[in-house]
């Protein structure tokens, strides 16, 4: 085949030549053109190679339909594979490489694959590379992945960046073709608000590829009608939901700064109009895979759209009138037709005069049998015995409406006679189809079916992205693979980047010829997003890396850092783990110097991220009361009180302690990680469950910055900002450092003298650092996450690794907060028989017998002497942490019959790390179980 | 999917969280029993018409009763959880 | 000078939440009527001005947004009405504006942004990717953006990076 530009004709823009490669070699397009009009038009016929055959492939269609043309685009960490030739516009600076081939197109010594076809039949790899099973990851899929392959991917991250955006409107016309401008039109002017939605770079659709047809129709200055080119609707979600992919940047080397490469469209639209044309069915030959073999409609848009030849002797091959279109416009753009081939005993009125005019051989009732020529078509061979020299091939089976989008939301394709075709079925509510997409072929649309050519030499190739032939199919239908998900599964047939669009419907016509079902009893595969193949990038929009999700940073962020904090992401929020001096290089030391700070002077920590909830209301006690298991309506003003929640289902849930700030006023705080399940279950509560309770709930965790300070000198700290004293568990609020309005409680989790200390969260850093600054005399030290850890861990209160949803109030030994006077969420549920049961593991201490052993959780906990089965397990390690002050790794778990069990040895067999270590079982509470320095 | 909410108009559905069946009512003052059993755990899971509730979380917090059906995703009502 | 592509300004501003007790709506409507001269506004609508205004913030619910601070006196107003909270510090506050501040804003809400659908006056309550976010819409392509003070520093990369094209 021997491309060439025409001399006139086209939309290309014939003034503005662009520069582009393509393996390499240098090349010269226009604007207007795509890679695949610029490759014919410089006389380029061969693209790539096949799937599996590697056999020479050129340029099939004119569409996103292309099988065959598939390139990598760009190079380095730009690189894109399997992009379509036919859909690439051509841009200065645009590289293209083939794939599939080594060492060059020309000569892919893979093509020894084509010999060894007979093994390479459908269900290939099911049968040879069945055993051993160890071979498969290792030995086989690497070298089927080389040789049968697709391109490669980018090493490299992609530097571009990707945006989603949403768009609403009245109607959204999804072509834009001759049905889809006039549907856009009639709905602007009648002033809904429209959306048209053109995957190609200019408007027109089949306009810009038939001859005599304005190219575009004016669609005027409508301030309600936003045109957006470049863009493929890809799917059809619930609710008038649309995905469409605008490719902003693809047509250029390099995005322009800040412009994304590719934005993904969310599309709300009341109503949709899809116009999105019909892609014709190639005719199944032998070697119609030829370069230079091309689907007639795409030889006419190369002619009439693109102003090139794509070869200089044609032979047109059809069963419908697409025939003599092709042949009148070949003819008018000065390429000669040999003949025309059509299987109808008796072609049309409309066929005859189009040869005759063309002054091409009519061959009626006659087939081309092979296509022959191994780098490009050199003569086709007719059912007639005879011969045809010619270098390009047009061909068409048929049309097929592109009905993918209407069966997105399981509308079944319907059969249509009368077009040899399917038509939408069942549509997506507010959708209507029309033109070609809704089967309208126009009056003149006649078509004898012809899914195969019989009696063929060669390979008659019904897909040609997956190299599935005839003979495939055949083979499905012989060993029972009949349903048509079956033939896609077994041969690939409609698999890979172009999922079928042009091998769907003839590979299930012959399963159907085959088994003599009939095409409606055989039926579609089913059509799923996306339509075209999309970008993962363009999923992702602005929300990867760092911006993978949200982050929420305290007020005192910026002062923690500066203290060497080092973070950890707790949810969404970053809190300090624990902050390294220098000199310091591992978490262990830092924490062990924070921790002794607590127990020894003073420590100080940003607790800010803690869910706080502002409860008001005439019931607000009565609320509580339902919701925590522990009595409010008892507590007095100016007084916490540790709460513990439980799910309905009677398993723990939430803790936190709970302030009275006046009569039907509460402040409850929750933990960080639960605060948004714990607010959407008390929202629940009180206007589903209760809706006649009078409670108000406003969350005030980003109102508040919230220090804690802890340690036999915090008293002292307090005292440089505040003359107010507080009993345990006390609140007060008042104004610190000159007018700040603060609250002040006295809790403590770590089993010192502790305060909580809230300010307005503007004032926060201004409170650490007053803080740092007066407690500078007494030692007082920033302390993170570990040491909160451990502090709670020596005295064994309970942290989300014990709150995991699997355990009880009294598996943590909290029963007898649970009150017997009133109803609560999880009462009922919690005393029932499962959840009583003594054997329950419950909470307990765990210190190693040998003196600095280490302990890890998730260790199980066993007899000593017992086998390690799954029979003999009797609980797990929960938490565990260095105390500094006990000299040992010491622990939290959960353990059957725990607290009668007091004393004994157990092992903490822990496989994972490969340590099995003899635990003492202690009581939770390992550091001042009488509660002296609480009070002291 | 979309939603409309009866205070916020049309939504689409990553405004909004899921709320389960309902018609399940808690059987307040009942003894540990089936009622119980079949509150917390025991879900219809019809093919068809389904109320359910959802939470408005993004958006005004109204807990909804939302009738769906579950083999379209149709939605034939939003109405606000009696106040 | 010419209408910038779009304009990004952080505001300062007092907040408080306002939630009606029991059957109190109508209640707490006259009292805001009567001290502000201001009609607490129906769903989706806010009302008042520059030096106070109020916002719906869902059934029962307002936002009261200030020049001064206005949470202790709006308690007071309002004691045994509602229930008010000092918001002033919760809230990280944006105000956007330009000729291509819908462009921008329809990459991050999944809202309709048309004015037809959300004319001046206007308030939604929806998210920002996983940022829950309240919109005002204040004048003719002028919004007031705020979203949680934590996320105040993420929100606004993501709207500076969405508005980079526009510059």
């Amino acid at each position: 085949m021997t491309g060439r530009r025409l001399a006139t004709g086209g939309t290309i823009d014939r003034a503005r030549p662009i520069a582009f490669h393509f393996d390499g070699q240098a090349y010269r397009g226009f604007a207007g053109d795509t890679l695949a009009s610029a490759l014919l038009g410089a006389g380029v016929a061969l693209v790539g190679r096949s799937f599996k055959y590697h056999r020479p492939r050129g340029i099939l269609s004119a569409g996103p339909e292309e099988p065959n043309a598939l390139v990598e685009l760009r190079d380095g960490a730009r690189r894109e594979p399997n992009t379509r030739a036919t859909t690439v516009e051509l841009h200065d600076g645009l590289v293209a490489t083939s794939q599939n081939r080594w060492p060059s197109l020309r000569h892919d010594v893979m093509a020894v694959n084509g010999l060894l076809s007979p093994i390479f039949t459908a269900g290939f790899y099911y049968k040879t590379f069945m055993w051993p099973a160890a071979f498969w990851e290792k030995v086989y899929e690497p070298l089927i992945r080389r040789a049968a392959g697709l391109g490669r991917a980018a090493a490299v991250a992609d530097p571009d960046h990707y945006e989603k955006a949403t768009a609403f409107c009245d109607v959204l016309v999804i072509g834009a073709g001759p049905a889809g401008l006039d549907a856009a039109l009639v709905a602007a002017r009648a002033g809904d608000r429209v959306i048209l939605a053109e995957q190609d770079f200019v408007l027109g659709g089949r306009l810009l590829s038939e001859r005599g047809r304005d190219p575009i129709a004016e669609l005027g200055d409508l301030p309600n009608l936003r045109v957006m080119t470049r863009t493929t609707v890809t799917g059809v979600y619930d609710g008038g939901t649309y995905a469409a992919i605008e490719r902003v940047a693809d047509h250029l080397a390099i995005p322009g700064q800040h412009q994304p490469r590719q934005r993904l469209w969310r599309l709300v639209a009341r109503r949709a109009v899809l116009a999105a044309g019909a892609i014709e069915r190639p005719l199944a030959f032998g070697d119609n895979d030829r370069p230079g073999v091309m689907l007639a409609g795409a030889v006419r848009t190369y002619v009439n759209r693109f102003g090139v030849a794509p070869g200089s002797r044609a032979v047109v091959f059809a069963n419908n009138d697409d025939g003599a279109r092709t042949v009148a416009d070949l003819h008018a753009a000065g390429i000669e037709v040999a003949a025309l081939v059509d299987p109808r005993p008796v072609p049309s009125a409309a066929t005859i005069a189009a040869a005759q005019a063309a002054n091409a051989r009519l061959a009626a009732g006659v087939s081309i049998q092979r296509a022959r020529g191994r780098l490009g078509v050199r003569d086709v061979e007719l059912s007639d015995g005879t011969t045809i020299a010619c270098d390009l091939v047009a061909m068409s089976g048929g049309w097929n409406p592109t009905l993918h989008l209407t069966s997105h939301l399981g509308g079944k394709p319907r059969w249509d006679e009368k077009i040899a075709s399917f038509v939408p079925g069942g549509l997506p509510p507010g959708m209507t189809v029309v033109g070609a997409a809704a089967g309208d072929f126009g009056s003149g649309y006649e078509i004898a079916p012809l899914w195969r050519v019989r009696g063929t030499r060669g390979k008659s190739f019904v897909d040609f992205q997956n190299d599935v032939t005839v003979d495939d199919v055949a083979l499905a239908a012989r060993e029972g693979f009949r349903a048509v998900e079956h033939l896609k599964r077994y041969t690939t047939l409609g698999m890979a980047t172009d999922q079928g669009k042009t091998s769907n419907v003839t590979g299930l016509a012959i399963m159907a010829e085959l088994t003599g079902r009939g095409i409606p009893a055989t039926g579609t595969t089913t059509f799923r997003p996306p339509f075209t193949p999309a970008a993962i990038g363009a999923f992702a929009g602005h929300h990867r890396g760092r911006d993978f999700r949200p982050t929420r940073r305290t007020p005192m962020h910026g002062w923690a850092a500066e203290q060497g904090a080092v973070f950890v992401e707790t949810g969404l929020w970053l809190r300090a783990q624990y902050f390294l001096r220098p000199g310091e290089s591992d978490w262990l030391t830092a924490t062990n110097r924070e921790v002794r700070a607590v127990r020894e002077a003073v420590g100080l920590c940003d607790v800010t991220t803690l869910g706080k909830i502002d409860i008001q209301g005439a019931d607000a006690a009565e609320f509580l009361d339902r919701v925590y298991v522990n009595g409010w309506k008892t507590l007095p003003v100016g007084r916490c009180r540790y709460g513990l929640m439980l799910r309905e289902d009677g398993f723990a849930f939430d803790d936190g302690t709970t302030a009275r700030l006046g009569p039907e006023h509460f402040l409850m705080t929750t933990t960080t990680a639960n605060a948004g399940t714990v607010w959407r279950h008390l929202e629940f509560c009180r206007k589903v469950l209760w809706p006649d309770l009078d409670v108000q709930m406003t969350s005030v965790t980003e109102q508040w910055a919230q220090v804690a300070l802890a340690g036999p000198r915090a008293p002292d700290v307090l005292a440089r900002l505040t003359d107010v004293s507080l009993p345990h568990m006390g609140l007060a609020e008042t104004t610190i450092m000159d007018g700040i309005e603060a609250r002040l409680f006295r809790l403590s989790f770590s089993g010192e003298r502790a305060y909580e200390i809230a300010v307005p969260a503007r004032h926060g850093e201004a409170l650490v650092r007053r803080l740092m600054a007066e407690g500078d005399a007494f030692g007082i030290t920033p302390y993170g996450l570990e040491a909160i850890g451990l502090l709670r861990l020596e005295k064994g209160h309970v942290v989300g690794s014990e709150l995991n949803g699997q355990t009880t109030a009294g598996d943590l030994g909290l029963a007898r907060m649970m009150s017997a006077k009133k109803d609560f969420i999880g009462r009922v549920m919690a005393g029932r028989p499962a959840l009583v049961d003594p054997e329950r593991p419950v909470l307990v201490g765990l210190k190693p017998r040998e003196p600095g052993a280490i302990l890890a959780g998730g260790a199980h906990l066993l007899p000593q002497g017992a086998v390690a089965t799954a029979a003999n397990d009797q609980g797990y390690v929960t938490s565990v942490g260095y105390s500094p002050q006990l000299g040992s790794w010491i622990a939290l778990g959960l353990l059957a019959r725990g607290r009668e069990r007091l004393g004994e040895t157990v092992r903490a067999y822990d496989p994972v790390r490969g340590r099995d270590t003899p635990v003492e079982v202690v009581s939770p509470v390992f550091y001042d179980p009488e509660g002296s320095r609480l009070h002291g | 999917m979309r939603l409309t909410c009866p205070h916020c108009g049309n939504r689409g559905i990553e405004e909004f969280a899921y709320g389960g069946d309902a018609d399940r009512r808690r059987p307040d003052g009942e003894p540990f029993g089936q009622a119980w059993m079949d509150y917390v755990y025991l879900r219809r899971n019809p093919a068809g018409a389904h109320r359910e509730w959802w939470y408005h979380a993004s958006g005004c917090r109204a807990w909804l009763v939302v009738t769906r059906d579950t083999t379209t995703h149709v939605v034939a009502s939003v109405q606000e959880v009696a106040r | 000078m010419d209408e910038p592509g779009i304009a990004i300004v952080t505001r300062d501003r007092f907040l408080a939440s306002i939630e009606a007790r029991r059957g109190q709506a109508g209640a707490v409507a006259a009292t805001i009527a009567a001290a502000y001269g201001i009609d607490l506004p129906s769903a989706g609508r806010w009302a008042g001005g520059a030096d106070i205004a109020f916002a719906w913030a869902g059934p029962g619910e307002w936002s009261a947004i200030a020049d001064r601070p206005i949470a202790r006196d709006l308690a007071g107003r309002l004691a045994g009405q509602a229930a008010v909270t000092d918001q002033s510090d919760g809230w990280h506050l944006t105000e956007v504006s330009g000729l291509r501040v819908r462009d921008t804003l329809a990459k991050m809400l999944p809202i309709d942004l048309d004015p037809a659908a959300l004319p001046p006056g206007a308030v939604a309550l929806t998210r920002a990717g996983h940022i829950d976010l309240r919109l005002r819409h204040l004048s003719a392509g002028v919004y007031e953006l705020a979203v949680f003070r934590s996320l105040g520093a993420d929100f606004a990369g993501w709207l500076e990076a969405s508005a980079a094209e526009f510059r």
